[in-house]
Formats: structure tokens, C-alpha cells, sequence
């Protein structure tokens, strides 16, 4: 007896026609049936057919056809824009990055005067920091957004860190050496930029709030994923940081993989889906399943273990869920293996 | 050309051509699905047009395995955004996503025959005898209705119940022995 192997691919058209009209034999209709109970795409399309009475004529068939087909015809001259767009772009930057370097180069020897002149003043250092901050700011609207978040994060992450002025002003002069090397330019942008605003933390004391540390370290991860600067500094912060962020929420930990659903979507699925074991239930158990798996290439997970069980059920439950929930995705595929695993906390909480 | 062939070359390449001629085969059942939301011709028609330009952008950012399973997370959320926009259904909430992907039935392991039976055993009465007449006697939902007299909506839930609870059965039992 074979119950969950399905050899059919898909039902073609004439199959749920001919089933909805009655015109199958017993074995053909326990044939369909079959394939309706494996498969969901099928099944919601036989369910739409049976439940609209609206037939799929071939009069709408070949209309769709050959909108599917002009479709890719039209597509290709699309493609030829984009091309062309892409190149025009590419020009224009270089243009912007000749002019940008100009200017630049006026800018910096000039904080480097005011730098000379006021040692002891080290707001206007500060401020003129910003102003190639603010520089790079308008040349750069794509980088930017990547940065506002790494400079909008990292000062709550490690409030202590205390860098010495001495830093900044190597950095700055570092800079003026950058301006022949257009390569690394960004990636010291970027550093330069930390710096300033952990020294700006240290000067002024702002908002280091540890309670609001949970929530910012999440989207932190993600984004220092995603742009891909300083990888390894990212890494170690997020391995540091706690494993339950929220207080009843559950919580997922990842270098370089995210639910193809969206981390928000997947945090509200395990909410959703949890069907809360009815011996943990009785005994008012609550608490935590802490999980680790990998990530494979094509998205599947791998090696799914538990950390730190609660009970048999509610592990059976958590492990349930990831493995029945959306599928994953690497942002990275080319990291080593021991990057891609995740470790996720699914929380139990009676209300 | 086999139709994960054409998809992957259609990500590496982006040639339309051939995301359409998979596609072509599956328009009537992504067209069901549709009507089954929107419950009219011509909404289903559009849905058809948009779930394909959907296809269009997404599989060119993600290699698709299970294209199947993937279309039919995609035409489903499609719909349920559509309705959510159109606030046909007031409380559409995100509950009513899909967030789960079909289980790979080519990767299934193979079952072991003395462990189902005993599975089966353990089923409901009333679940038992559906699936043994369903997939061992290979009867189609009319006969049952007919040899246990009752209607067929309670013969469909039985079966799929009862196919669900031999599965987590299954798994359990898998689990026990590693």
C-alpha cells in the first residue's frame, strides 16, 4: 500500500472536466482523488472549478496563451532599456565620482587645517567630520540608507567601546591617502564613519539604552548581512548577543539565512501555528525550545537539533514547526557551512 | 528540456520563452485557483496574467526546487493579497497566509510497511475504515459513501485526517528508532 507517494504530476483540464461531469470510471475517479489529497495546487484549483461552475474554455486558455507568449516577446526591448540604463548610470557615476573627488580633496585638507588650529576644540572636528559625512550623503543614496542603519545600531550595541581622538584623526588623514585609491574608498567611508559616532557616544553620552538593545540587534543582523561590510565585527556582536531577545516572542539568530517569507511573517507563523501540547497545557509549562539547524544551498534545512528542550512534546512541537514552516534562503551562498546555521527560539507562554 | 531545465535556465538566462512555456501548462490549475477566491472569470483571468509576472521577477532571484509547491504558494498568497486589498473578506488577516511549502513527495523516505500497519490500527474507527478502503481497496469516494452510508464530505475528512494522523504516526515511530 502505497499512501504517500504521488506519480501523477499534474491534472490536466480534460481530467477535472471530465470528473465535475461524471464521465470518469470508479478506478479514474479514485485516481483523482488520490492526486487531490497530495496535491494542493490541484486541489485548490479543482475546489475554485467545482465550487464556480466556471469552465477553464479554450477560447480564455488561448487568450492567456498568448498573452503569456507576447509577453516574452515584449519583455526582450525592456531588457535592451535596462541595459542601456544600467550603462548611462554607470557613466554618470564616474562623472559624479571625478567631481566628488575634487571637492573632496578641498574639504579634507581643510578639516586638517581647522584640525591644526583647534585641538582643543574638538566639536568643530566633529562637525567637519559630518560635513564629508553629509558629503558622501548626497553622492551616495543607496550606501547611505546601509550606513544610516550600521550608524544608527552600533552605538546602542557597544556603548562602551571608548576610542581614543587619536583614532579619528588617523582616520582622517587616512582618508586623504584613500583619495587615490577609489577602491577601498567606500569601505574606509564607512569606518570613518563608525569611529565618528562612537566618539560622539563617548562626547555626549546618548541614548544607550540596554532594555531597547533587544529589538535593534535583530535588525541589526540582518542588515550587516545584507551589506556585507565588516563582516567579521558583525558576526562576533550578533554571536554575543542574547539567544531570547523579547519577552514572549520567539526569536531567531542568523548570520547568513532568512525565512523566504520574511522574518516578520515567520515570527508571527510560529506564533500562529503553534498548537501548544496538551500535556504541557495541563502541567503549565511555559518556557523556551531553543533549535539549531543549517541551511542548505537550495533553502532546506539541515540537521535540526535542539539546544534546550522543555519538555518531549514541546520539542517535538518547535522542530514541528520549523520544519513545516516557509522555506529559507542564503543571502551568501558562497560563506563556509558553519555561517549558515541558525539557531531559533521558539517560545511556549499559557495566556 | 525538462521543466526544471527550462527554469533554471530561464534564472541564468532570463528567456521568457521559456518561464511561458512551463507556465502554459499550469494556467488552467493557477485559473482554479483563482476562481476559488475571487469566484469570477475575468478576476481569475487577470490573476493568471499577474501571478505569472510574479513568476517573472521571482524565479529569477531564487532557484525553485519544487516548482509546483511554489506556484501554488504563490498563486494562493496572490489571491489572499488581492482579496485583502479589494476588502472583499473584512478579516483576511495575515492568519490565512500560507506560510508552509508542500513536503517534497520525491524526497519522502520510504515507509515501512509493518510500521503502518500499526499505524492504521491505531486510527479512529471511523478513519480506518476509510483509508483501507480508499488506498487498499482503491475505491473512489463515491463507493464508500455508499458501502458505509454516510455522505461524502465525511468521507473526504476522514480520509484526510486519517492520512495526516498515519504520517505524524510515522514520525513519531521514525524518531523512536534513531
Amino acid at each position: 500500500m502505497n499512501i504517500f507517494n504521488n506519480d501523477i504530476d499534474h491534472l490536466s483540464i480534460e481530467e477535472i472536466r471530465a470528473y465535475l461531469d461524471n464521465q470518469m470510471s470508479n478506478k479514474e475517479m479514485h485516481d483523482f482523488e488520490r492526486h487531490l489529497l497530495d496535491c494542493e495546487l490541484c486541489n485548490d484549483a479543482f475546489e475554485g472549478y467545482q465550487a464556480s461552475g466556471i469552465s477553464f474554455e479554450n477560447e480564455t486558455r488561448e487568450h492567456l496563451r498568448s498573452i503569456v507568449t507576447s509577453h516574452s516577446k515584449t519583455k526582450k526591448y525592456p531588457n535592451m532599456a535596462i541595459a542601456a540604463s544600467v550603462v548611462i548610470l554607470l557613466c554618470a557615476s564616474i562623472v559624479f565620482l571625478f567631481s566628488y573627488f575634487e571637492k573632496d580633496s578641498t574639504k579634507v585638507s581643510m578639516a586638517e587645517k581647522e584640525k591644526e588650529e583647534s585641538i582643543t576644540a574638538p566639536l568643530e572636528l566633529e562637525d567637519s567630520v559630518e560635513s564629508i559625512k553629509n558629503e558622501v550623503i548626497e553622492e551616495e543614496p543607496e550606501k547611505t540608507q546601509k550606513k544610516h542603519k550600521v550608524s544608527k545600531v552600533l552605538p546602542r550595541t557597544e556603548p562602551k567601546i571608548v576610542i581614543p581622538q587619536k583614532v579619528t584623526k588617523e582616520e582622517l588623514s587616512d582618508e586623504t591617502a584613500l583619495l587615490d585609491n577609489s577602491d577601498s574608498f567606500l569601505e574606509e567611508t564607512v569606518n570613518e564613519e563608525i569611529v565618528s559616532d562612537d566618539k560622539k557616544n563617548v562626547v555626549s553620552f546618548s541614548d544607550s539604552q540596554p532594555e531597547k538593545l533587544t529589538g535593534e540587534t535583530e535588525r541589526f543582523e540582518i542588515t550587516s548581512a545584507k551589506s556585507r561590510i565588516k563582516k567579521e565585527t558583525f558576526a562576533q556582536r550578533s554571536l554575543a548577543a542574547p539567544l531570547s531577545m523579547k519577552k514572549s516572542e520567539s526569536s531567531l539568530l542568523a548570520q547568513n539565512a532568512l525565512p523566504v517569507v520574511g522574518i516578520d511573517s515567520y515570527k508571527l507563523y510560529l506564533k500562529d501555528s503553534l498548537r501548544y501540547p496538551e500535556s504541557a497545557k495541563r502541567n503549565q509549562l511555559t518556557g523556551q525550545v531553543v533549535l539549531r539547524f543549517e541551511v542548505k544551498e537550495e533553502g532546506e534545512i539541515n540537521d535540526l537539533t535542539v539546544e534546550k528542550g522543555l519538555s518531549t512534546e514541546c520539542d517535538l512541537e518547535a522542530k514541528r514547526l520549523v520544519l513545516e514552516g516557509s522555506k529559507w534562503v542564503l543571502i551568501d551562498k558562497n560563506l563556509p557551512a558553519e555561517k549558515n546555521v541558525v539557531n531559533l527560539t521558539v517560545e511556549f507562554t499559557l495566556k | 528540456m525538462t521543466e526544471n531545465e527550462k527554469l533554471e535556465k530561464y534564472a541564468r538566462t532570463g528567456d521568457l520563452e521559456l518561464l511561458g512555456q512551463v507556465y502554459a501548462d499550469y494556467m488552467h490549475l493557477v485559473f482554479g485557483v483563482c476562481l476559488k477566491y475571487f469566484k469570477n472569470k475575468e478576476d481569475a483571468q487577470d490573476g493568471v496574467i499577474q501571478v505569472f509576472e510574479k513568476l517573472v521577477v521571482d524565479l529569477k532571484k531564487h532557484s525553485v526546487t519544487n516548482f509546483k509547491s511554489w506556484l501554488y504558494v504563490t498563486s494562493r498568497n496572490f489571491c489572499l493579497m488581492e482579496l485583502r486589498k479589494k476588502n472583499k473578506i473584512q478579516n483576511t488577516s495575515l492568519e490565512n497566509m500560507e506560510y508552509t511549502l508542500p513536503v517534497h513527495h520525491e524526497q519522502e523516505e520510504p515507509v515501512d510497511e509493518e510500521g503502518l500497519d500499526e499505524c492504521i490500527e491505531k486510527l479512529p474507527e471511523n478513519q480506518r475504515k476509510c483509508i483501507r478502503l480508499f488506498y487498499l481497496k482503491e475505491l473512489c469516494y463515491k463507493e464508500i459513501t455508499e458501502i458505509l452510508d454516510t455522505n461524502l464530505n465525511q468521507v473526504k475528512s476522514a480520509i484526510q485526517n486519517g492520512k495526516r494522523n498515519l504520517k505524524l504516526c510515522l514520525e513519531r515511530k521514525r524518531e523512536h528508532i534513531q
